[in-house]
């Protein structure tokens, strides 16, 4: 024992070395099991904070680009909204219900950090657990699809991007309506890969992907991104690398989508065992 | 020894400032980022205990690892590169060994004996932190060209911040 000891001593900047490595590596593979949120939750919290004033100078820088993105978008609505009014005064069905039953409501979100640069990445967002975003929601922004909410504190939640090797994603080509999964390979924050469309398909370059809605996070037709590439795979599958919609490098404004008949449709699926 | 310690307290902050709010937005065709805090291990006085050397180069990684949402990792790579420090020091050491009074600089030791220094410590750092990023050994040569391309700017802005701020 006394010599154990006297190892211990005379050998201490190694052994203190390989205690501060194990309690680092305990750190990242305890980050990386993804249910432990809590630690994550405190330290967002404190970051939070701190971002809140540096995103707000980046915010400014990019104004312009977001006005135009904005304008844009409002654009869009406008023209989706003439469309539906002229619909509704044609129409002459039958009004079932006086007050429709929404899906999905929209939460509007400031980006105060995000990285893109890394192999998981993560992007912070100024509203959390007092605006009603809970994990497993849906965010997206003007562009398309961002990313999933992973942990909500009060006031902040983290978001995993499409960009992070964690992230999957349930997505279809537009045009004929196959779906497959997508995934990120970590080169580069503006490609992904789609995979698991068969061989028979029709593929052309720059076919729009959007999300399939089959799962109960993002609803349908959500633009993923365009595709730049694609390879038959060993086996009967494609291999597609898609062009990602949403610049991760200039993102600000983000929705984050509550889906309200979520737990309705998780109970019907977990009765009939249809997981 | 006060001076010599609020002036190692302030260059921390200021290097860990640095990193997390101008370097890490500076990201090179893509995922390049150089890691320059790492500067503050290199320039801790040649008589500054190992233990205080692990621990400081400890605390160093995690204040990086906070504000990147990666627990673990820099401090990590930080405490492995504090851990070869003292070999690579000895190592290097000109033949009547380091002069007391004098620190591990540029200034005192020329460009060539600097240059080696710091070259073998940010490969050290730079191979841990992004071998433990990406966790597994299948990219091994796209991580190393990573690990190298980084590395190198690095190197370059480590050089040069010895001739702007430490010119004495």
């Amino acid at each position: 024992m006394r010599n154990l000891l006297k190892i211990i001593v005379r050998y201490y900047f190694f052994f203190l070395f390989l205690l501060l490595e194990a309690v680092s590596i305990f750190l990242v593979v305890q980050h990386n099991s993804y249910h432990q949120a809590q630690f994550i939750n405190i330290t967002r919290s404190v970051e939070g904070f701190f971002y809140t004033n540096f995103g707000g100078l980046r915010e400014y820088l990019v104004l312009k680009q977001t006005n135009l993105d904005l304008n844009m978008e409002n654009t869009l609505l406008r023209n989706q909204l003439d469309g539906l009014n002229r619909k509704m005064e044609t129409s002459t069905g039958f009004i079932y219900d006086s007050v429709p039953r929404r899906q999905f409501s929209y939460i509007p979100a400031s980006v105060i950090n995000s990285s893109t640069n890394k192999q998981f990445n993560f992007i912070t967002l100024d509203k959390g657990r007092h605006h009603g975003i809970e994990p497993e929601m849906a965010v997206i922004s003007a562009g398309g699809v961002v990313g999933v909410v992973y942990a909500a504190s009060g006031g902040f939640s983290s978001v995993i991007p499409m960009i992070n090797r964690d992230f999957r994603l349930s997505a279809k080509i537009r045009r004929n309506g196959y779906f497959g999964s997508l995934s990120w390979t970590g080169t580069g924050y503006d490609l992904a890969i789609l995979k698991e469309i068969p061989y028979h398909v029709d593929i052309r370059l720059g076919d729009t992907i959007v999300t399939s809605g089959y799962s109960a996070i993002f609803p349908e037709g959500i633009m993923v991104g365009t595709i730049r590439d694609f390879e038959a795979e060993e086996g009967n599958f494609y291999t597609i690398a898609v062009t990602i919609a949403v610049d991760y490098k200039n993102l600000s404004y983000v929705n984050v989508i509550r889906n309200l008949l979520r737990d309705e449709q998780l109970e019907l699926e977990r009765i009939s065992g249809n997981d | 020894m006060i001076k010599l310690f609020t002036r190692n307290i302030i260059r921390f902050a200021v290097l860990v400032l640095l990193q997390i709010l101008v370097l890490n937005n500076i990201q090179i065709s893509g995922h390049i980022v150089p890691y320059v805090y790492i500067l503050f291990i290199l320039l801790m006085p040649f008589e500054t205990p190992n233990w205080l050397l692990l621990v400081t180069a400890f605390a160093l990684g995690l204040s990086v690892d906070l504000f990147t949402q990666t627990p673990g990792m820099h401090a990590a790579a930080t405490v492995f590169m504090a851990f070869v420090r003292p070999y690579v020091l000895g190592l290097s050491a000109p033949r009547d060994g380091y002069e007391p009074g004098s620190f591990p600089r540029l200034y005192y030791y020329g460009f060539k004996w600097f240059l080696r220094y710091t070259v073998i410590l940010v490969l050290v750092h730079h191979f841990v932190l992004f071998y433990i990023e990406v966790f597994r050994f299948s990219d091994f040569f796209s991580t190393l060209l990573r690990v190298l391309i980084s590395s190198l700017f690095s190197v370059i802005l480590i050089m040069l911040s010895q001739y702007f701020i430490y010119r004495k």
